[in-house]
């Protein structure tokens, strides 16, 4: 059963035009990417689910009903989570404070206070701490803490590793199997390729509003995905 | 001793003054929302209390148990309604928006009490007080005014820090899409502060109106005190607040000994002093934007 459909979404913010007639689904416990250049409409896309963006037209179904005009906090309750870009840490809140609010409207599941600090020791750590000096890694950690502590059954992972160094990213990205290993599904935007590629069974590229390709990483050729990636034609026997 | 017997009767004073700006500084902590109606509500809820005790004969402290609770009813509907609808736009519509509303309420309360002058019948506990010496004395109704200042905000900071309604006003705070993807109704979060913010100042209107007299006019000079204690202790501080009541009460009182005429005088002083040294005020968070 597939856990997410959009069919022909159209999203724009005054004259500009994020996404033009989207369409995608997403299969329950499946971890599926959004892959695409900066402005493709990824974000978009992600915050048009969580409830942040309403669109002009066109339909989001989650786990069999029609969400699109639903509130953000009623759709956490409903169980989808969305980890945002720039990580969004409340910066009057400690680390276990961050933890806690996440759970404001939480389902219950196998997520709570013990079993994220059990999963992410890091923030074990961190708990009793203020969130000024954390370091990036760290606060994208205890983002995707907090989220976990609603116990969603899709979580949205916006631009995970902006920011960070490769080797932080990589630390980030062992969380997914972590989540995975729930059952909750995953939808991840993200600009780096192979990192989106690795974790993910199925892709999507996004480019100017329009999905301009889709694939499993193993059958995913490189020239395509580079084409479908920044718009360009490449030349018969080019690389 | 009479410089003493100043800084006392100060700190009284300016117990009524931090009740009057808790709700000012926790609409503002919470959605950086400015109530120019907030003297207003607070000489509303003192009408309604002279209607109360006239119909009933109750004490007027004790009309504070159906006051309050209208209060708070009066305060979420009123930020579900109108106040709602000016928050996240241009900021010049909530000055309009409750300025207006301040202008309503005047001219309700002129229309139904006329501009005599009132004041709310305590009886004994008007005038009682407790001696401390030859020179000081110390009124019963300002210590339970200043009492219950402390206890409100003190409770207030208490929820705000460890409830999870409490956390939620913080994230809020902090970052409203943020707060929103936690799951949180921020539209009830708003509404909560409002009716805690309007049930704070009813209360602070009634104590006011049992201490001296009021006309339907009295809410915007109680406005002002208001918001000088806000600002001398610092926005979105609840403990910066209480001290700002109190250091505007000590001033004024210290003012009033040098000359009668310096009473109120001394108190904007000391505001306007504090706004050039230290604009944040005593307790204020340093914005980072």
């Amino acid at each position: 059963m597939s856990i997410l459909r959009i069919s022909d979404l159209n999203v724009g913010y005054g004259d500009f035009q994020a996404l033009f007639g989207l369409t995608l689904e997403v299969e329950e416990a499946e971890t599926v990417s959004i892959i695409g250049a900066n402005g493709a409409g990824k974000s978009t896309l992600l915050k048009a689910v969580a409830g942040l963006v309403m669109p002009r037209n066109g339909v989001i179904e989650f786990a069999g009903s029609v969400i699109t005009d639903r509130p953000i906090h009623k759709r956490v309750a409903d169980g989808i989570a969305l980890v945002p870009e720039g990580r969004r840490i409340f910066p009057s809140l400690s680390v276990a404070e961050n933890l806690m609010v996440g759970a404001h409207s939480a389902r219950p599941g196998p997520w709570n206070m013990a079993t994220v600090l059990a999963a992410f020791p890091l923030l074990d750590k961190l708990k009793n701490r203020a969130t000024g000096g954390l370091s990036g890694g760290e606060r994208q950690t205890l983002a995707i803490g907090r989220a976990l502590m609603s116990n969603p059954r899709l979580l949205l992972l916006d631009e995970v590793s902006l920011g960070l160094a490769p080797i932080v990213v990589k630390q980030v990205y062992e969380a997914v199997p972590i989540i995975k290993s729930h059952g909750t599904t995953v939808l991840v935007v993200e600009q780096d390729v192979n990192q989106a590629l690795a974790v993910s069974d199925r892709f999507y590229c996004m480019l100017e509003g329009r999905i301009s390709l889709t694939g499993t990483p193993a059958d995913a050729d490189r020239s395509k995905i580079t084409e479908a990636y920044f718009g360009l034609s490449t030349a018969p026997g080019g690389h | 001793m009479t410089w003493v017997n100043a800084v006392v009767q100060g700190t009284l004073v300016g117990g009524l003054y931090a009740l009057f700006a808790t709700g000012l500084s926790l609409a503002f902590g919470v959605m950086r929302f400015v109530n120019l109606a907030h003297g207003d509500l607070a000489i509303l809820a003192a009408f309604l209390t002279v209607s109360l005790t006239e119909a009933t004969d109750l004490n007027p402290l004790v009309a504070l148990a159906i006051v309050l609770p209208c209060a708070f009813a009066f305060g979420y509907l009123l930020q579900r309604v109108v106040f709602d609808r000016v928050i996240g736009v241009d900021p010049a519509f909530q000055i309009v928006a409750t300025f207006g509303l301040g202008i309503v309420i005047q001219n309700l309360l002129l229309e139904k009490y006329t501009a005599d002058t009132r004041g709310l019948n305590v009886g004994k506990l008007e005038t009682a007080s407790i001696k401390v010496n030859d020179q000081i004395s110390v009124g019963w109704l300002p210590l339970i005014t200043l009492l219950c200042a402390v206890a409100v905000l003190g409770g207030l900071a208490l929820f705000i820090s460890r409830t999870k309604l409490g956390r939620a006003f913080r994230a809020t705070s902090d970052d409203l899409d943020a707060a929103r993807l936690m799951g949180i109704d921020v539209r009830r979060v708003y509404a909560t502060a409002m009716a805690l913010a309007i049930g704070s100042v009813a209360l602070a209107g009634v104590l006011l109106g049992s201490k001296g007299s009021f006309t339907p006019f009295s809410g915007p000079e109680n406005l002002i005190f208001a918001f000088e204690s806000v600002i001398i202790g610092g926005l979105g501080s609840l403990w910066g607040t209480l001290a700002g009541g109190i250091t505007l009460g000590i001033a004024q009182a210290i003012g009033a000994e040098i000359n009668p005429q310096y009473g109120q005088l001394a108190g904007h002083i000391v505001f306007l002093a504090v706004l050039v040294a230290r604009p944040t005020g005593m307790f204020g968070k340093v914005e980072a934007r």
